[in-house]
């Protein structure tokens, strides 16, 4: 057993790539709790996608070599971030169907680029859905270091964002800079899909951003718990992902993606099994599932939590 | 944008206007807003003092919860001009809108402490983290709402009252000088009316100005200083036996007010049939 799980990481490059795949998972399920919460799934698969053409360029130019690869993928994040919000803010176009332009338009160019090389569908599938065998010393350095700043910046930022997030008129009322921690978050957004290229891939980052920090939503109701929370099922993930794609030999992004998912399913029917239990168990009037209530004029009490039933629901 | 990043130094140096010690807090001047042409509101001028709680009332669509926006300067208006002590309301943090509780993701993972903090971080600046000083601050808010022993609750297990008595306890922690409710009363029962009158009274003796948008008359006219009956235009401003007349109320609501005279020949009861967003029954 302790074999199995030393044997990969005899290798240098799997030792970076193992790293990568943790890194990784930390930076985006921290920020997916954002991404969660404030509905921005769509988003987040839009921008990796568009970030396409930026990586062809690289490649193009590099000829096959991937040194200047992050920085093309980079500026095309950041330029699709940038469009999207400029395009939802000044026309009438509302901001889903921005995105969906400015996604297919810069996915199409990608492809395009890409096509022009004959044997292109081998690279653009380690494109795609990530290969971490990949990860050289100095791509290890640049998910670090951009994997920090993002935690960083988060931090620095963390009141004003959960501000803006729960309640956006008291952000404008509170005169933060509520446009300037749009775009903030959204080229946090672009930067982690960059750093996530070469573990997970384009096509399958949308579901680092998600799987993990919607799993945690649905296991603790405090916002740096999730975050926590979050990080540690990504990173699960992210480990016995890495191993499955070792041993099985299938893509190391799907190998992640689908044992993030598996994690969000277990999650979800267990959750489902222990409110039947709770339910079944116990009377109905009991209301086993909400915490005591303190005891002060229980008659208007209930009244209030039926009337919230009602409405909220 | 630009203009963002302009003031964005200003969340450094924690500078915000003067309130001199005069007595009009909120200046409406000819104000004007229209939605793709359609007018919202037409010519709104009126002065709330210091320490006065004003209930506005009017039918659905009479423009009460866009009044509202532009005093938060969260919509800019077509024309005229809102002055919050005497300057623009977009340089203030005094000013607490507290939204409708239909609005609010109830599922959004905090706790009532952290919301009510949410009221300090304007005050707070960037990359400051709060201290002892605005924990005590939102102590005694959640004190004064007496929501102290579910401090640690998430806020989707309060109740409709509980829940609107956090957002007063987050302006309260906000410093606000000038309280904007929108639909307060909406789906509530008696004892929570209590409880929110209980901390208006509050807020009167701390002289701070408050703005409540209504659907029932006969509370706007038991509890308030002033009523400011709205249908697009200011049709009345005033003590409410002044605006509350036959003539006033009918141009206000039209066809979908009923006067039924009163019995003693004191006058008539008037039943307005509107109904707030929240699309629960009206009490009159």
């Amino acid at each position: 057993m302790i074999d199995l799980i030393r044997e990969p990481l005899q290798y240098e490059f799997m030792v970076r790539g193992f790293l990568a795949a943790i890194i990784v998972g930390v930076v985006s399920a921290t920020l997916g709790t954002y991404v969660v919460l404030r509905g921005m799934a769509f988003l987040g698969n839009a921008l990796s996608h568009a970030i396409l053409p930026g990586v062809a360029v690289g490649y193009l130019i590099e000829g096959g070599s991937r040194g200047l690869l992050f920085w093309w993928a980079l500026l095309a994040a950041i330029i699709s971030s940038i469009g999207i919000g400029t395009i939802s803010r000044n026309t009438r176009v509302k901001e889903d169907s921005a995105i969906g332009i400015v996604f297919a338009g810069m996915f199409a160019l990608g492809i395009a680029l890409i096509s022009t090389v004959r044997s292109y569908s081998v690279d653009l599938t380690h494109f795609l859905f990530g290969n971490v065998l990949s990860v050289g010393s100095s791509d290890l350095w640049l998910i670090s270091i951009f994997g920090g700043l993002i935690l960083l910046t988060i931090l620095a930022f963390y009141k004003e964002l959960l501000v803006l997030s729960f309640d956006r008129v008291l952000a404008i009322t509170l005169r933060l800079p509520v446009t300037l921690l749009d775009y903030l978050l959204m080229v946090l957004i672009a930067v982690a899909i960059v750093v996530s290229l070469q573990t997970v891939g384009i096509a399958l980052m949308a579901a680092m951003l998600v799987t993990p920090a919607a799993t945690a939503y649905l296991l603790t109701r405090r916002l740096p718990v999730m975050m926590a929370i979050g990080s540690g099922i990504a990173v699960l993930s992210s480990i016995v992902g890495f191993y499955l794609s070792y041993y099985l030999g299938i893509a190391s992004g799907a190998a992640i993606v689908l044992t993030s998912t598996l994690c969000f399913m277990l999650t979800w029917v267990l959750q489902a099994a222990r409110r039947y239990l709770a339910i079944h168990r116990e009377p109905v009037a009991e209301r086993p599932v909400t915490p005591t209530r303190p005891a002060t004029s229980t008659r208007t009490e209930q009244s209030e939590v039926e009337e919230r039933t009602g409405v909220g629901s | 944008m630009l203009k963002e990043l302009r003031n964005t130094g200003k969340l450094f140096r924690r500078h915000h206007p003067s309130h001199h010690t005069e007595d009009t807090v909120l200046q409406l001047v000819g104000l004007t807003v229209r939605y793709e042409r359609v007018p919202a509101l037409e010519d709104i001028s009126a002065e709330l003092r210091r320490g006065e709680r004003v209930a506005v009332v009017g039918p659905n669509g009479a423009g009460k919860s866009t009044l509202f926006k532009v005093i938060v300067g969260t919509l800019k208006p077509t024309k005229g001009q809102v002055h919050v002590y005497g300057t623009a309301p977009d340089s203030h943090i005094c000013i607490a809108y507290i939204p409708q509780r239909s609005q609010v993701d109830w599922n959004f993972p905090v706790s009532v402490f952290d919301v009510v903090m949410m009221g300090r971080v304007g005050k707070l600046g960037l990359f400051r983290r709060p201290g002892h000083h605005d924990r005590q601050i939102v102590r005694e808010a959640l004190d004064l709402v007496n929501l102290t022993p579910l401090a640690n609750r998430q806020i989707g297990e309060l109740s409709g009252g509980q829940q609107q008595r956090m957002f007063m306890a987050r302006a309260l922690a906000q410093e606000s000088e000038l309280m904007l409710l929108d639909e307060p009363f909406a789906g509530l029962d008696i004892k929570s009316h209590e409880d929110i009158f209980r901390i208006l009274e509050v807020l009167r003796q701390r002289n701070v100005t408050v703005l409540v948008a209504l659907h029932d008359l006969q509370m706007a006219a038991e509890r308030f200083n002033r009523v400011m009956l709205l249908n697009s235009r200011l049709v009345g401003f005033g003590p409410p036996a002044e605006v509350f007349t036959r003539q006033c109320l009918v141009e206000a609501y039209g066809g979908h007010l009923q006067l039924i005279a009163d019995g003693n020949g004191n006058g008539w009861i008037a039943r307005a049939d509107t109904c707030c967003d929240g699309g629960t029954a009206h009490h009159d």
